[in-house]
């Protein structure tokens, strides 16, 4: 393989240094002049209807500026996914509502000097709410009887079916020596970002809004804001500074058309910030859903035919579910001629569903991979050759997936992670004298994509070439803290033939940067790095024809390697640093600016792959878990930079372990709404909560179609998490069980406090 | 914002001043490090009218070794109690049990006194307002009702402090004024006051642990969600002082989190006592945990809590069988 300058180092990041001397600016961190605060007036109920709402009291709280109601704003549907214009995103929403659908819909919102003031006067409201009977569960909203919570719109709380085939699984079944057959229900879980949902909008100038906000799609965030707003879009400009996390929960519009609204209101730039409350049920959540998994397996442990069944919670909104459940039918890595995934939408009074980390596929590959342990269990396989010989090799599709796999290195990342598991087994050779604690190893495998796998994904970057030599890439992707401007800076600088520091971004920024499809579904490094690539490209042939034109010679004459232009001059090879060539190209007569500009068009999205093993005690006698050690090895492709993939790898193993464990959004009967309000009730994982994580990048793979042979990391890092340490609990207890996920709903969990103090 | 609310604040620097302001006043809440009020003032829980912040106070602060036990000062910090080498060195079991308690910032603020002097829980009520604001508001916040157990005209919270467990464990005192004036009183008193319906208020100002008499063997055991911070599920304190002195051997046995009062295990702990010549025997131990567990089980409440299923908290009373195995256990090396 090429040996690289710059790619595939770990570099630093480029905002290292102002992250860790506190001088990152966040969205909070701006105040811009004659700036006030707003706040939503959110529905304690989860289903109401607002028979009044008097303003009086709360208009004379002293600092209240302005406060709109329902009827204030414009009365439009929209869908809050910022995504790609999908058929499948039901316009359901209001701005404001006097129809809540769950416990945290927007009535109101105030805009006032202080956040003091904002929650005074929000106290203040005189609302009278009419309770409406709520369902949560997706059964209970799937029964004939059920409250419609969008009845104007559909006449079933089912509201879309996706649909995939492949073969006759009927057939498939009857061919099948075995059939297993399961049904999983995955809670909902949140983000848990760092850094709240935040904007701050400034709509003071009349048909001109600019909109500072956390988001991870700026230009879809543009286009539905204009539309609701009734704006052009060249009159909307939207900017994300620092910002502390996405996970998906920033792939829509959260405050931002109140904020605009406000804004316009007050003449004043207003700023709204959600409280961890507001982000724990009136931001999204990951759907829950009822999966129920068939599975047709041959005498000697092929997968002849393969049948999903998924019932998602949409919450009380569409916004991204349908588009979800059909993600999930492509993320499956094992042969099934026989394929068929139906999966269907459903509307509930619970928090609403979003896009988050997997978009899909953590729920459906916890479930799988619980039921490959169980069969391999079943057959008398080695769980982990029983999904090998199951497993799509390169050169093959993904069953229902029309492109095929060029890159592969899932047994690289078995080997590899087999001899970690072995290191840490050497070195723990012995047991507790009592034998009721028993520890055991699960297994699970998981994969991923690199963009959108429907051909949506699409990214553009300019790269402005200064007279120096040194650059500026415009792009338009969110870093939201996976590093990939550092990353892009990384391609950038390689394929240039320049140093690091050489390179500059301004990224983010809908008025400066070119159109990009926003980060999420995995697709900085692949799709995004791939327009940086090609602007790099064409930024060099730029330079060679205008070198051409300089020397008299044909640009062919003019070539370019690891930052050398090499002249094929008569007079003989002139050999050129980039900076030497700019001195030429830059000043004089026939002076002239080199900006390189492309866009990458994805026609595919490979898969990453990783493997995940889960070393647990359990106490059998007080049924006791701890999980004792976890190991992720993943084949990212080329790994741009490797300490911010293992970054990802150790980000995503947490996430998956409190999935695995403890996280969970409860809906509780007697509240009727969620009672996980704060990350005290919410039992997200700390890093003192963490097992002993080893985690690795396979060297050997490189996919030919990606930046330098890059893929994705950054869901993939958290797909087969949680159901290696359910399989490792199962073979601890020898139950052949379906534990409910979090485990903590059916075992103590243990820990290390004890390990820490003594 | 500590609170939507205006309210007087008192941070005297001596204990006089703090306690002839505390008895001169009956509508004062004591501010001791803070992390358990300030949430709860945050979410209008609780809605003092005055706070006593007992921070400037140096002679709360101090560990002392006096002839009739050693004197923790009320303030205290958690952090201090699993640092100090003397607790350390003689009650293990405290040390840990403060280093259980929640994270690492509520220890370097959390108090001794605090700790044990917390509200009890229930997440029905500790939610913020706007939560709260969907049903009528529970008997904690000036309602009638317990939403955990509506046929009941008392509220079913529990009391979580992982310390107190402990040191009831100890027969530990606590110096306190209350609107009578100063006194010592033993600190199982005081909680069977503070943690009953109409509890009184109290300006504690030390917690004074009777010296353990050589020989004496004590454990904490905490089982918590997460390590970094939760409550505890259940938790439990053990201690066995042998005969000394002329004095019979003492073994106590307390377990929190599942009541809204530590349970104490006093059968169980007169049955060891009682046969602790025989306690290797088989059939004596496995009596002695069966009794153990079927005395918790009699005096202890299921409420819903979030992150803890029922089932799971049905069943965590089991864990406590560890901690009587190994009390077994030393008795067992003691009397050997």
């Amino acid at each position: 393989m090429e040996e690289y300058k710059v790619v595939g180092k770990s570099c630093s990041r480029r905002d290292a240094l102002s992250l860790v001397m506190g001088c990152a600016k966040f969205t909070d961190d701006l105040n811009l002049p004659g700036m006030v605060y707003g706040k939503i007036l959110r529905s304690p109920h989860a289903h109401a209807r607002v028979a009044s709402i008097d303003k009086t009291e709360a208009e004379k709280v002293d600092g209240v500026l302005g406060i709109l109601l329902p009827e204030d704003v414009p009365d439009v549907l929209f869908n809050c996914g910022s995504s790609p214009p999908y058929p499948a995103y039901v316009k359901d929403e209001r701005i404001l509502t006097a129809k809540p659908l769950y416990a945290g819909d927007r009535i109101a919102a105030v805009a006032a000097l202080t956040p003091k003031a904002c929650e005074e006067a929000l106290a203040k409201m005189a609302v009278r709410y009419e309770v409406l009977p709520a369902v949560f569960d997706v059964r209970d909203a799937m029964k004939e009887d059920a409250p419609l919570i969008h009845p104007e719109l559909f006449k079933s709380n089912v509201f879309k079916k996706t649909e995939m085939k492949q073969g006759d699984v009927e057939r498939g079944f009857q061919e099948s020596d075995y059939i297993f057959e399961d049904e999983f229900h995955i809670p909902s879980v949140q983000h848990v970002a760092m850094e709240p949902v935040s904007c701050i909008c400034d709509y003071s100038r009349e048909g001109k809004l600019t909109v500072w906000a956390n988001s991870q799609v700026l230009f879809h965030d543009r286009r539905i804001l204009a539309e609701i707003l009734n704006m052009r879009e060249n009159d909307v400009r939207i900017i994300k500074p620092f910002m502390g996390g996405g996970f998906g929960q920033r792939q829509q519009l959260h405050n931002q058309p109140v904020g605009a609204l406000l804004s316009k209101l007050v003449g004043r730039p207003v700023k709204i910030i959600n409280t961890r409350e507001e982000e724990m049920y009136a931001s999204c959540v990951r759907m829950s859903c009822i999966c129920r998994l068939k599975f047709g397996v041959s005498q000697d442990g092929r997968i002849l035919a393969y049948h999903v069944k998924v019932y998602g919670n949409s919450g009380a909104y569409c916004t991204h579910t349908p588009i979800v459940l059909g993600s999930m039918s492509k993320k499956y890595q094992y042969h099934a001629p026989h394929y068929h995934f139906e999966a269907f939408s459903v509307y509930t009074n619970a928090p609403v569903a979003g896009a988050m980390r997997g978009y899909g596929n953590p729920q459906l590959t916890l479930c799988r991979e619980i039921m490959m342990d169980k069969m391999a269990r079943k057959l008398g396989i080695d769980p982990i050759k029983f999904r090998l010989m199951n497993h799509v090799e390169v050169g093959e599709n993904f069953p229902g997936v029309p492109f095929t796999v060029r890159s592969c290195a899932i047994r690289e990342c078995v080997k590899r992670g087999e001899e970690i598991r072995q290191e840490i087994d050497h070195k723990e050779v012995f047991l507790p004298k009592d034998s009721n604690t028993v520890e055991s190893w699960g297994v699970a495998f998981g994969c991923h994509a690199s963009g959108t796998t429907d051909n949506e994904g699409m990214s553009s970057s300019a790269v402005l070439v200064h007279d120096d030599g040194t650059m500026t890439l415009l792009t338009g992707t969110s870093d939201m803290g996976q590093g990939s401007e550092t990353a892009f800076s990384q391609i950038l600088a390689e394929e240039m033939g320049v140093e690091l520091k050489d390179i500059s971004v301004t990224a983010a920024d809908t008025s400066c940067t070119p159109y990009e499809q926003g980060s999420f579904a995995s697709s900085q490094a692949y799709v995004g790095g791939n327009a940086v690539y090609n602007a790099a490209v064409d930024a060099k042939d730029k330079i060679c024809s205008v070198l051409a034109k300089y020397y008299g010679i044909e640009p062919e004459k003019i070539s370019h390697k690891k930052g050398v232009f090499t002249v094929k001059a008569p007079e003989g090879d002139i050999f050129l640093s980039l900076k030497e060539c700019m001195a030429k190209i830059a000043f004089g007569k026939e002076g002239t600016a080199i900006i390189g500009s492309a866009c990458y068009k994805a026609d595919r999205s490979p898969a990453p792959f990783h493997v995940c093993w889960a070393k647990v005690a359990v106490d059998n006698t007080s049924g006791v878990i701890t999980l004792r050690h976890f190991i992720q090895v993943a084949d990212v492709g080329t790994a741009i930079n490797p300490d911010i993939v293992k970054g990802q790898l150790h980000g995503g193993t947490a996430q998956g372990i409190g999935l695995a464990l403890m996280e969970q959004i409860e809906i509780d009967k007697t509240a009727n709404k969620p009672s996980t309000s704060d990350l005290l009730h919410y039992k997200v994982p700390t890093s003192l909560d963490m097992p002993e994580i080893h985690v690795d990048i396979v060297k050997n793979s490189y996919e030919p179609t990606g930046p330098f042979g890059a893929k994705s990391v950054g869901e993939l890092s958290t797909v087969a998490v949680a159901p290696a340490i359910v399989n490792a609990v199962s073979n601890a207890t020898g139950e052949n069980s379906n534990f409910p996920t979090p485990l903590a709903k059916v075992f103590l969990l243990g820990g290390n406090r004890e390990d820490f103090f003594y | 914002m500590i609170s939507r609310y205006r309210f007087k604040y008192e941070a005297p620097c001596s204990l006089e001043t703090a306690a002839e302001f505390f008895q001169r006043r009956d509508n004062v809440t004591i501010l001791a490090g803070g992390t358990d009020l300030i949430p709860l003032m945050q979410y209008g829980v609780k809605k003092p009218e005055c706070l006593l912040d007992l921070e400037n106070i140096s002679s709360l602060k101090t560990i002392e070794k006096r002839e009739d036990g050693l004197l923790i000062g009320a303030m205290v910090t958690l952090f201090e109690l699993t640092k100090d080498p003397v607790i350390l060195q003689h009650m293990p079991a405290l040390s840990y049990s403060a280093f259980c308690v929640a994270s690492p910032q509520i220890r370097n603020l959390g108090t001794i006194a605090g700790n044990v002097l917390q509200e009890k829980r229930c997440y029905y009520y500790n939610q913020s307002e706007e939560w709260r604001k969907s049903k009528p508001p529970c008997i904690k916040v000036g309602g009638e009702i317990c939403y955990q157990a509506p046929k009941l005209p008392e509220c079913r919270a529990l009391y979580y402090s992982d310390l107190a467990p402990v040191l009831l464990a100890y027969d530990a005192k606590v110096l306190l004024y209350d609107a009578d004036g100063e006194k010592t009183v033993l600190l199982q008193d005081l909680l069977n006051d503070y943690l009953s319906e109409k509890g009184k208020n109290y300006l504690i100002t030390g917690i004074l642990i009777p010296y353990h008499v050589p020989g004496t063997w004590d454990k904490f055991i905490k089982y918590s969600t997460r390590q970094s911070i939760d409550f505890p599920t259940v938790n439990v304190a053990v201690r066995f002082s042998p005969v000394a002195e002329g004095l019979a051997p003492i073994v106590r046995i307390f377990v929190g989190a599942l009541a809204k009062e530590p349970i104490q295990l006093e059968k169980t702990a007169d049955y060891i006592l009682s046969n602790i010549g025989v306690l290797e025997e088989e059939e004596v131990k496995k009596k002695v945990i069966d009794m153990a567990l079927e005395e918790v089980k009699g005096k202890r409440a299921v409420v819903r809590e979030t992150g803890v299923t029922i089932k799971v908290k049905r069943e965590s009373y089991q864990v406590i069988t560890r901690a009587i195995e190994e009390l077994l256990d030393a008795i067992k090396r003691f009397e050997g």
